[in-house]
């Protein structure tokens, strides 16, 4: 009988054991796996992605945030055309729809930028956290949170949008509809802040102007010495670029900046600390040549004689894009383009009376001091004379499945420290600066004329920007705002010193900085080329890690000034142009240089296909592997020996790599082998003498020979789509969830860019044209649904893929086609 | 006699499975548990009550996601959280299995506890 008790006693006990342990399990997870209880419920768990891929229906919501009823109508693609009678409740809407279609897609950009991935993926995210920990985009948001006033638009804006974000998370979370991705990942997004909105402001800041240039130039300068760096990375192109302002230029001083502004042995190794870092930091965290276009025409050069304008933004292409598309009307606001997820208005678009676009400026934004320190002085460094304590603020990183992170975060003068490993670096960039980014965009999507618009941007700080226009009255302009910092002494370029004898002392005045307005050539255009010419008396950067080579501004300038009359069908050419106009200059060289040379039978083919080639970097086009090949190799072949003997640190920096697409290296290369093929560079650096034909003889047979190994025999055969390729990944990094790499046209500085390698994953991200009188149209490659079920994940990518474009409506002509669902948004 | 009896079977699986379902409407998915172990205190035979805990957490569980797949491609969401998961697509049924393996494992732990526990106070209350 005992016995039977105690096997009841235990049974019970082993059974509760059970019990305890699967409800453990189900209700928290253990290790990588989720809380398996909520995240497979089919009512509220990861199966609601089916029903939440539904597309929408005319029904009405209730939203007890709004003043009035909203009127939010969605046209085949999902572009959504708000109607609304406050603009409080515009704002209200556009963070409802940003919600309802991107939530996942908001809460990782906001927690990239407050640092706070690890709390929800891990410790692999730690990195990332601790150097936006360190960067500070959290701190600037909460300063410009602080100075906006009371009443101004723009911060009424950012609670109005804060409040339709919170209207979801709110309703969805209660209902169990978040979107799948927090399933799995076992967690609920916070409600969503105003200054949440401004950390991702900060975040798309940092991915266009953080750049690591003074280090490259560093360990350039460390291994190839000053003057052969300067030399061959000098501060002014060697070769014929386009600047879009031309001059003449006018010395107008120094402007202040508005808030406090704050290579040896030992610099080179920081140096290196540093680089090692960023090395491990997602690929949005950088600037890293993901580069846009942007032009504008009136007068003869359009059909209609009104103003047209052109803008392709080139981003890092991902599923979900960056870009959600909306219009917009409101008592104050008349507005259709696209908007960044996060953000409560559109960037790029146009309004009834003005059209804009944007390209990045690409001057130096970035500054890195070695900060002067002693063991005698313990937390302190030595600024203007005297040794001042260090700031150091004390943060702790929640680290999912780990113990939380406690970093100290030590801040000078200049900026945060970034190393302390040999030498202090600290970091001054100009994107921790508060910037009125969204108070401009407001005043600009508010204008009705170019000095409305060129005031807008006067309080543009960062990142700066090349922004286009082209009004109803066919008038053109565009203007590169933004902070241009300019330094007491001292190269800008390199590591500066934190003593106070380098420091910031200004910008460039605004009446100054790169802009033109109805130039008498009835065309403008940017392309991350230099802004201006060789006479600019102000820095502005150099040709390394900051300006684009400029053979995409070259080409559009080529095209714009051929062609008159022109119609959106001449802009959509040119956008999705493939022709590579380096090869235009080259291939002429190399073919006369292998002109009267024993050829192999195939060197002979491959040199017939450059010969008959016009240039275009076609999918289909077997000379444009050639060309690419070729040209790869002859910047290894003529930098390469250089980089060997001068022990080039590529494997700590990828940046210093040889390879097309540094603009430097590309622009030196066609200087040479234009105008001087006897520059001492094609040497080898033991002292034997080499010309530039020489080197393109051996590159060129090389090409064959590699072409033939990774191809086949027949040259014919070697098409470009075989080796080039474009891909769309997934923004979480899941790679079921991208769109799979297919052969592409295209190279890195077409005007159809391809960048990021022979896989490229950036380039235009969206694709936009206003023909004043004759309409608009637009179109990305992505959809308007982060929700991998919806037919609105990825349907325009085909479109974007065939150089098609979609309209941009009206509200009422979207109301008369037969698909229009409507949600009424009642209060 | 017989006839009673599978008719009051049939009657606790109906409310059972809507107890579920209901439940899981809003997030409850412990409900599975909790009616494998009503199961298993109150109704008589150890093998009645886990067959029956078992009938209500998979039907519970399996009604639902089949209810969904009349309206939504279910198929294509297991697919897509297999691939978000880090499996291949193409293990689409590996989620659809975890989740009625899920639904088992609740209904065969609420029974066991509620048997046993039924059990040991059956033993306890004799003895006193």
């Amino acid at each position: 009988m005992k016995t039977r008790i105690w096997l009841r006693w235990a049974n019970a006990a082993a059974a509760l054991l059970a019990v305890t342990g699967l409800t453990y399990l189900a209700a928290n997870g253990v290790g990588p796996l989720p809380a398996l209880g909520p995240t497979f419920n089919p009512g509220t768990g990861v199966w609601t992605v089916a029903s939440g891929a539904r597309l929408p229906t005319s029904e009405t919501l209730r939203t007890p945030g709004l003043n009035d009823p909203v009127q939010i109508t969605f046209d085949k693609n999902g572009t959504a055309y708000i109607h609304a009678k406050t603009n409080h409740d515009l704002f209200f809407a556009i963070g409802y729809l940003h919600a309802k279609f991107r939530l996942f897609q908001m809460d990782l950009m906001r927690r990239q930028g407050e640092g706070l991935l690890s709390q929800v993926v891990g410790p692999a995210a730690l990195s990332s956290d601790k150097f936006e920990d360190q960067l500070g985009i959290l701190r600037t948001a909460q300063l410009e949170w602080r100075q906006m006033s009371a009443n101004s638009p723009a911060r009424q804006a950012l609670l109005a949008y804060s409040q339709g974000v919170n209207d979801v998370i709110a309703k969805d979370t209660a209902t169990g509809r978040l979107p799948v991705l927090f399933k799995l990942l076992g967690y609920q997004p916070k409600l969503w802040t105003p200054v949440d909105s401004l950390v991702v402001q900060g975040i798309m800041t940092q991915t266009l102007d953080f750049s690591t240039g003074p280090l490259d130039y560093a360990l350039m300068v460390k291994s190839l010495g000053y003057r052969r760096t300067m030399s061959w990375f000098p501060i002014l192109p060697p070769d014929r670029q386009h600047p879009y302002d031309p001059g003449p230029y006018t010395y107008g001083g120094i402007a202040p900046i508005e808030a406090p502004v704050g290579v040896s042995a030992g610099e080179a190794k920081a140096v290196a600390t540093v680089i090692k870092r960023f090395k491990s930091l997602p690929k949005t965290a950088l600037h890293h040549g993901s580069n846009s276009n942007n032009w504008a025409v009136n007068g003869p050069k359009s059909a209609t004689g009104q103003a047209m304008l052109a803008g392709d933004p080139h981003l890092n292409q991902t599923l979900p894009s960056i870009w959600y598309q909306i219009s917009g009307s409101a008592p104050g606001y008349h507005f259709s383009g696209v908007s960044i997820p996060g953000l409560p208005m559109i960037l790029i678009g146009h309004n009834r009376h003005i059209a804009w676009s944007l390209t990045n400026v690409q001057n130096q934004a970035t500054l890195f001091y070695a900060e002067k320190t002693s063991p005698k002085h313990p937390d302190a460094y030595f600024w203007n004379g005297a040794w001042r304590p260090m700031k150091v603020i004390h943060d702790v990183i929640p680290v999912k499945n780990a113990p939380s992170v406690h970093l100290n975060v030590d801040l000078t003068v200049q900026g945060p420290i970034m190393t302390q490993n040999g030498q202090t670096l600290a970091v001054d960039w100009m994107g921790a600066l508060p910037s009125p980014d969204l108070a401009s965009l407001l005043g600009i999507v508010k204008s009705h004329n170019f000095t409305q618009f060129r005031n807008a941007l006067r309080n543009w700080h960062a990142p700066s920007q090349n922004f286009v226009y082209a009004d109803n009255r066919g008038n053109i302009g565009l203007i590169s705002a933004g902070y241009y910092p300019l330094v007491k002494h001292g190269d800008p370029w390199l590591p500066l010193s934190g003593t106070g004898r380098d420091d910031v002392i200004g910008t460039i005045p605004y009446r100054n900085v790169p802009q033109v307005y109805n130039p008498p050539s009835h065309m403008v255009f940017s392309a991350n080329q230099r802004e201006v010419g060789n006479q600019y008396p102000y820095y502005i950067g150099t040709t390394w890690n900051f300006f684009t080579n400029g053979y995409r501004a070259d080409e559009i300038y080529q095209y714009l000034s051929t062609h008159n009359h022109m119609t959106m069908n001449n802009f959509a050419a040119l956008q999705n142009s493939t022709h590579d106009y380096l090869a235009s200059l080259i291939v002429p060289k190399l073919l006369a240089a292998l002109r009267n040379q024993p050829l192999t039978t195939r060197q002979r083919q491959a040199q017939t296909l450059l010969a008959h080639w016009n240039g275009d970097m076609n999918a289909n086009s077997a000379a444009a592997s050639i060309w690419w090949t070729f040209w790869t190799t002859y910047l290894h072949d003529t930098f390469g020996p250089w980089w060997h003997a001068y022990h080039v640190p590529t494997a700590l920096d990828s940046d210093l790599v040889i390879g097309p697409g540094q603009a430097p290296f590309d622009e030196d290369l066609e200087a040479w082998t234009l105008h001087d093929p006897t520059n001492p560079a094609f040497n080898l650096p033991g002292g034997a003498k080499r010309t530039a034909a020489e080197v393109m003889r051996g590159a060129f047979a090389q090409t064959v020979r590699s072409l033939s190994a990774k191809l086949g025999a027949v040259p014919n055969k070697w098409l470009w789509e075989r080796v080039h390729f474009r891909a769309f990944p997934s923004l979480a990094q899941i790679s079921s969830l991208g769109y799979p790499k297919h052969g592409a046209g295209g190279d890195q500085w077409t005007v159809d860019a391809a960048d990021g390698g022979m896989v490229s994953t950036a380039g235009p991200s969206w694709r936009m044209i206003v023909a004043w009188g004759t309409g608009a149209e637009g179109v990305y490659p992505g959809g308007q649904s982060e929700n991998p079920l919806s037919p609105w994940y990825k349907n325009q990518i085909p479109a974007w893929w065939n150089g098609r474009y979609y309209p941009l409506l009206t509200s009422a002509q979207v109301r008369q086609s037969p698909y229009h669902p409507t949600w009424t948004l009642k209060p | 006699m017989k006839k009673a009896g599978w008719s009051y079977g049939l009657l606790i699986w109906v409310v059972g499975v809507a107890a579920v379902w209901f439940g899981n409407q809003y997030g409850l998915w412990y409900v599975a548990l909790i009616a494998g172990m009503l199961m298993g205190l109150f109704v008589q035979g150890a093998w009645r009550a886990f067959v029956l805990a078992w009938l209500i957490s998979l039907g519970g569980w399996g009604f639902e996601l089949l209810w969904q797949s009349l309206y939504e491609p279910i198929g294509r969401a297991a697919s897509a959280v297999a691939g978000m998961m880090g499996l291949p697509v193409s293990q689409g049924g590996v989620v659809i299995a975890l989740t009625l393996i899920l639904a088992f494992l609740f209904g065969t732990a609420g029974a066991w506890f509620g048997v046993a526990l039924r059990r040991l106070l059956s033993t306890v209350f004799t003895l006193t």
